[in-house]
């Protein structure tokens, strides 16, 4: 049966996207382009909220990438055959 | 036009466009990719019962934290202050714990499917066809909410054509629902659960700042609307004229916390589905414990932003009757207001997104439960018993999407109520309040019969709306349903649940007395006394249900006394 890909590998790939994203918006407000019309703009959450998910995700993707895991389960049942199994 | 020109707060950037499109993308992508592990009923209705303990309960907090729970809540602690906040303490906490670790080993060891079909192995068909109808009909209209909240949602915000929303979005559900079922709705209600967190907990970051602290923050609701107790959570209970929602303390202990609570967490199939895919009843128990402790911890993102709300807004919100008045936001606009003013391109996109999240998480919840319940508790029984597995799976596929459309002609229905949540509170009442007597009756008294069972279920239902009727059309009754003509509408909905409730127990006691109880051999393993509860699996301390539940009555306990 098909092994099913966790779904904290897609939490992981989704938010690293989304911090790539507000990472980017962040810096072009802390450039100067915009921001100043939202409250607290001068905390530059975009930059905080926009690293904070980047590290999250790739926390995530790369704890749950499913093809190593994959991978290694594979050698792991390789190994706990008997030789006359292989 | 989907774009309209309506009396939208803000704009969004391209980055934010792309963030919720991503979203949209994700969501059916996940949808497609698990159609191909949802091949039999088993899969499809209860995910094939493998899901861990983390994500059963993730799943079961993301399915009651719709936008009904963020935006219902948040606008209802405009209107009435941080006793809203009960709602997430005491008209939860005891009640999920209850669940976990009393209610579950019954529901798991007789291996039902829903709460409907525990009452007919207990009760018989006559209480399973009671329950599974007006539980269908509750569903549904449980998922107009979450459409009109969607609606609002990206009205107020995006201007958007409020009509166009409610199809794009429902439409979304729908098929990620129908092509994997309930294992499709638990993955995306785990990455719904993230999404919601991130994207609204930058309201209270900022607004804390912004309002110098908690203590300010008090300080400033307090000078902004003198003489009305919108920050004590108990302190104004002594007496309904002294606090805004116009509710005694007794309303919100034995209304809200014991017959709505108890009702709707123990009994709405809705919340119980997500336990009972759990791969063991030991993961099923963590997982509602871990539930309860994040159900605790949600008022961070809702309730404060609803004071954030009242203490830095320029303006004051008003009812929903309002609503269209140019210039003028209602309670329910709390939230997204709340997003529009602290959120710049980039997180407002996944604001906005957590908000549809919400929307979705709440309607697939409804769906997935509306399709057992269906396939399950009326069609099968009712409609075509004998069919083969394939048929009942092709069945729930299409009752899925039949199931989003009915719901979107009940969106409309809610706008002529003052408050989402109170609309909710409302349904609660008239269909899952009676159905928490009778089941528990059921559990733990061998001696109620199937004509209790059937009667003192009808008798709630009938009360509830009895007392519905009475107050619309002749409003002074409100001093005898809610003891007090001051109650507004949520006190007259905690009290009205309660007499429900009562009046649904004393039938069933009373009819149970007076008719012959089933032999004993029927009654096993659906009993308290005649099932025999399994033995605690690990031996870890670690992973003892008992050991974390005490902690989340320790921690709620807490949260009592410090915002007394």
């Amino acid at each position: 049966m098909k092994k099913m890909i966790p779904v904290w590998f897609f939490v992981g790939v989704l938010l690293s996207l989304y911090g790539v994203l507000i990472l980017f918006a962040g810096i072009g407000d802390f450039a100067g382009r915009g921001g100043a019309r939202i409250a607290m703009s001068q905390l530059h959450l975009q930059l905080w909220w926009g690293g904070a998910l980047l590290v999250l995700g790739l926390v995530y993707t790369l704890r749950f990438w499913p093809w190593t895991h994959d991978q290694n389960q594979l050698l792991q049942e390789e190994s706990s055959r008997t030789p006359k199994e292989r | 036009m989907l774009f309209g020109t309506g009396n939208r707060t803000m704009v969004l950037s391209p980055i934010d466009v792309i963030i919720i499109a991503l979203y949209f993308v994700c969501v059916l992508g996940l949808g497609a990719y698990l159609k191909q592990f949802a091949g039999t009923s088993n899969d499809f209705f209860m995910a094939g019962r493998e899901m861990t303990a983390w994500i059963a309960g993730l799943s079961f907090i993301s399915a009651n934290l719709g936008s009904l729970e963020m935006m219902g809540y948040a606008a209802a602690t405009y209107q009435y202050g941080i006793v809203i906040a009960h709602a997430y303490w005491i008209a939860a906490v005891p009640a999920i714990l209850f669940l976990a670790l009393v209610m579950l080993p019954f529901y798991y060891i007789c291996n039902t499917h829903s709460v409907p079909g525990y009452l007919q192995l207990r009760y018989g068909e006559g209480a399973r066809s009671v329950s599974a109808v007006s539980f269908a009909i509750m569903t549904i209209l449980m998922s107009g909410i979450n459409m009109y909240s969607m609606a609002v949602i990206l009205k107020v915000i995006l201007g958007w054509n409020i009509h166009l929303s409610i199809w794009v979005s429902s439409l979304t559900v729908g098929i990620y629902v129908m092509a994997g079922g309930l294992l499709s709705a638990i993955f995306n209600e785990v990455l719904q659960f993230v999404l919601i967190w991130l994207g609204c907990l930058v309201i209270p970051v900022a607004g804390l700042i912004e309002a110098g602290g908690w203590s300010n923050l008090i300080h400033r609701i307090d000078a902004a609307f003198p003489g009305q107790d919108f920050t004590h959570l108990w302190r104004g209970l002594g007496s309904a004229a002294s606090n805004p929602m116009g509710v005694h303390w007794t309303g919100i202990v034995f209304g809200w916390g014991i017959a709505i609570s108890f009702g709707y967490w123990t009994t709405d199939f809705l919340v119980v589905q997500r336990v009972l895919a759990a791969k063991s009843l030991h993961s099923a128990q963590l997982g509602t414990i871990l539930g309860a402790f994040l159900k605790m911890m949600v008022p961070l993102i809702v309730i404060v932003p609803g004071l954030l709300a009242l203490a830095v807004l320029p303006f004051h919100l008003l009812p929903e009757s309002f609503a269209g008045t140019p210039g003028v936001h209602t309670y329910n606009e709390a939230l997204p207001l709340m997003l529009a003013r602290y959120c710049g391109p980039g997180l407002l996109g996944l604001g906005v997104t957590a908000l549809i999240a919400g929307f979705m998480s709440g309607m697939a919840g409804n769906i997935t439960a509306f399709a057992t319940v269906w396939t399950y508790d009326i069609y099968q029984p009712l409609i075509r018993k004998a069919a083969n597995d394939k048929h009942y799976l092709k069945m729930g596929r299409w009752c899925s999407l039949l199931g989003v459309l009915i719901s979107i002609g009940t969106a409309y229905l809610v706008m002529s109520f003052s408050s989402i949540i109170v609309y909710a509170q409302m349904l609660f009442g008239f269909f899952i309040v009676p159905m928490f007597g009778t089941v528990i009756l059921g559990m733990l008294w061998k001696r109620a019969t199937p004509a209790g069972g059937l009667w003192g279920l009808v008798a709630g239902i009938l009360t509830a709306c009895g007392l519905w009727l009475w107050v619309k059309f002749d409003p002074g009754a409100l001093r005898y349903v809610a003891f007090s003509p001051d109650a507004k509408d949520m006190a007259e909905n905690v009290y009205r649940s309660m007499w429900t409730l009562i009046v649904n127990v004393l039938v069933t006691v009373v009819v149970s007395l007076s008719t012959r109880p089933r032999p004993e051999w029927k009654l096993r393993n659906l009993v308290y006394g005649l099932t025999p509860l399994p033995k605690e699996e690990s031996t870890s301390i670690f992973r003892n249900p008992l050991l974390w539940a005490g902690g989340v009555a320790v921690a709620f306990v807490a949260l009592n006394v410090i915002f007394w």
